[in-house]
């Protein structure tokens, strides 16, 4: 009986080309996230010691080969995966720890104080992201917790924007005017009556960003401004390969890319369908 | 029973909306342009006695409601709720003063938080106002759902306004602004969003509410004759003035104000064979910006003369307690 209904559901979700695709996307993050869990038993070696000779094409053994110091690129792949996730948690985090409240407050307050605040995160969203990331974390230096706080930086002006911009029209709604005749206080009324109901639309930017961090994370690593080595991580190992390219030495780049591309996918897809079923207003559209 | 105490007194209330203008031309101004949408409104309602607000959309008496309360600020004005003057009390005091009046708006469906469930939006304001504890708060709001016919009140407790229907929900809303106990309550449209059959529910609802708690009622309304079922005592407004006030028997046996008499016009009546004069107003509302000078009805009025452009449509007291603006009828 349930197994019927999981298959009418997922049939239902496949009648529409983004249920395709949300479902493409659950599976490679469930595989993501199982692989960064248990990195330790999936990896045929240590990430962080030579295990043969040095530059050996992918062979048994080594399915993905070895780089120039004998670290195996598999077990390398495998936990960069824990890297990828950490960041990409820590900076969203920190970015919604900031842009969620700070869009809650401007937004119910309004006025000047808006206008402002406003302008001051669409000065910062102007900023190619990448490129007001380096200027951050070459000034803060190498580490996770320095590289997690560039990224936040980059994506506190989308959470605020959106929240601001959310609670601006719910505001007005008469909920929230009854909320103010009963006597309720600023902070009750921001945090019972208008979170709720800018919560959903949170959720989607939030899994969008986790996307974009994890790309802003391997592009500030592969430019040598990451994570210290040799710690595995994607990004550096990207650079690091692409000084071997050259000599045909194609599993260096190829390997860590190719996780870089399908996690990114995965978050994008998934947070696409999410924000199908959580926002029925697209839906209706198309 | 109407007791000789008034609850609410409002003398000469004021709302001017200021209009947005380029501000280099504000400087050639002398006056700021505004919209006068409340203009000098005084009245007041004694204790379990309900008030009728009638006028068409446009008149300000969705604007009278939220002032009174002051849900948005008044310009100007004197307003008075249980002995308390409303108006100079700070934010904090104002604050704690809400739980002694309370408002119902038109539409069920936005005045309830999505998010929250039915029985924690009626609990909010005791937890607000910091009323017995918890297992006392939520008896209160069983016994009241009770009150307002959610029953089973248990079950109900933990629905979601999406569950519910239009009129369920305006009883939650009734039940959310009487938990407190207040001694004043805006009804602003509150059943015009109702279909018919539900209407006469809530109506008679707020009538059993009015009578238990011994509430003045300031009730909001387009139709006359809900006004005629809830209310003792009717005043009709027109673009932001109240252009007359009285009994609702003596105003129905004797309207004066040619406005109310076209009011009047609209209800229908179930007798096909009753004939009864028919005035149709010429036009529309005029525009609150660019109001006509002297009786502001004078431009719809079918009984305007020219000296109507020169009277300044202040109340006169015609017969006893029968107040009308237009001194040519009587």
């Amino acid at each position: 009986m349930i197994s019927s209904k999981i298959v009418k559901n997922i049939k239902q979700l496949m009648g529409d080309s983004s249920g395709v695709l949300f479902i493409i996307g659950l599976f490679l993050l469930i595989a993501f996230i199982i692989m960064a869990i248990f990195a330790p038993y999936l990896a045929p070696y240590s990430p962080i010691k030579p295990s043969g000779a040095s530059l050996l094409p992918p062979q048994s053994g080594h399915i993905m080969g070895t780089d120039n110091l004998g670290y195996d690129v598999f077990s390398r792949v495998i936990f960069g995966s824990r890297m990828a996730f950490s960041i990409a948690a820590i900076a969203t985090s920190i970015a919604a720890a900031i842009g969620i409240p700070l869009g809650l407050i401007v937004g119910y307050i309004g006025g000047r104080l808006d206008s402002f605040v406003t302008m001051v995160m669409d000065s910062v969203y102007t900023f190619p992201g990448l490129i007001l990331a380096i200027a951050i974390a070459a000034m803060l230096g190498q580490g996770m917790i320095n590289i997690s706080l560039s990224i936040a930086v980059v994506y506190i002006p989308t959470y605020y924007r959106v929240i601001r911009s959310q609670v601006a029209t719910i505001k007005s709604e008469l909920y929230v005017e009854g909320a103010r005749a009963i006597g309720a206080k600023p902070p009750v009324i921001l945090s019972k009556y208008v979170l709720p109901n800018v919560l959903p639309s949170t959720i989607v930017v939030l899994s969008m960003n986790i996307a974009d961090a994890i790309m802003t994370e391997a592009g500030l690593s592969f430019l040598g401004l990451g994570i210290a080595p040799p710690t595995p991580d994607w990004g550096y190992d990207l650079s690091k390969g692409q000084q071997f390219i050259l000599q045909n030495d194609w599993w260096l780049v190829v390997f860590p890319g190719l996780a870089i591309i399908l996690i990114v996918l995965g978050f994008s897809m998934f947070s696409e369908g999410l924000n199908e079923y959580l926002n029925p207003n697209i839906g209706e559209k198309r | 029973m109407v007791n000789d105490s008034n609850v609410v007194v409002v003398k000469n209330l004021k709302k001017y909306f200021l209009l947005k203008i380029p501000w280099l031309e504000s400087f050639s101004l002398k006056e700021k342009p505004s919209v006068k949408a409340v203009d000098g409104l005084s009245f007041s309602i004694k204790k379990g006695e309900a008030l009728g607000l009638v006028g068409e959309s446009g008149s300000g008496k969705t604007t009278v409601g939220r002032s009174i309360i002051r849900l948005i600020e008044p310009t100007n004005g004197e307003i008075v709720i249980n002995d308390e003057d409303i108006m100079s009390l700070k934010k904090e005091k104002l604050r704690k003063a809400r739980r002694n009046f309370q408002i119902i708006f038109q539409d069920p469906i936005a005045s309830l938080n999505p998010y929250m469930s039915i029985g924690k939006s009626v609990m909010h304001p005791l937890e607000i106002h910091d009323i017995g504890n918890r297992k006392q708060r939520k008896e209160m709001v069983l016994e009241l759902f009770e009150k307002v016919n959610l029953i089973p009140a248990e079950g109900f407790f933990n629905r979601y306004p999406k569950q519910l229907s239009g009129g369920q929900r305006q009883r939650v809303v009734i039940a959310r602004a009487i938990i407190t106990n207040p001694k004043f309550i805006v009804s602003d449209e509150a059943t015009a969003m109702l279909d018919v059959s539900v209407r006469s529910q809530v109506l008679k609802l707020m009538i059993k509410i009015k009578e238990e708690y011994n509430l003045a009622f300031l009730f909001i309304t387009h139709d006359l004759a809900s006004a005629k079922y809830i209310c003792e005592k009717i005043a009709v407004m027109y673009l932001g003035k109240i252009v007359e006030i009285a009994d609702k028997t003596e105003l129905f046996d004797h309207p004066l104000h040619p406005y109310t008499r076209i009011l009047m016009g609209a209800i229908p009546i179930p007798d096909p064979t009753l004939k009864r004069e028919k005035i149709i107003p010429a036009g529309e509302i005029p525009s609150p910006t660019n109001m006509p000078s002297g009786c502001r009805f004078r431009t719809r009025c079918p009984y305007a003369k020219k000296e109507c452009g020169d009277i300044d449509m202040s109340l006169m007291e015609i017969e006893k307690g029968h107040l009308s603006a237009c001194p040519f009828i009587r």
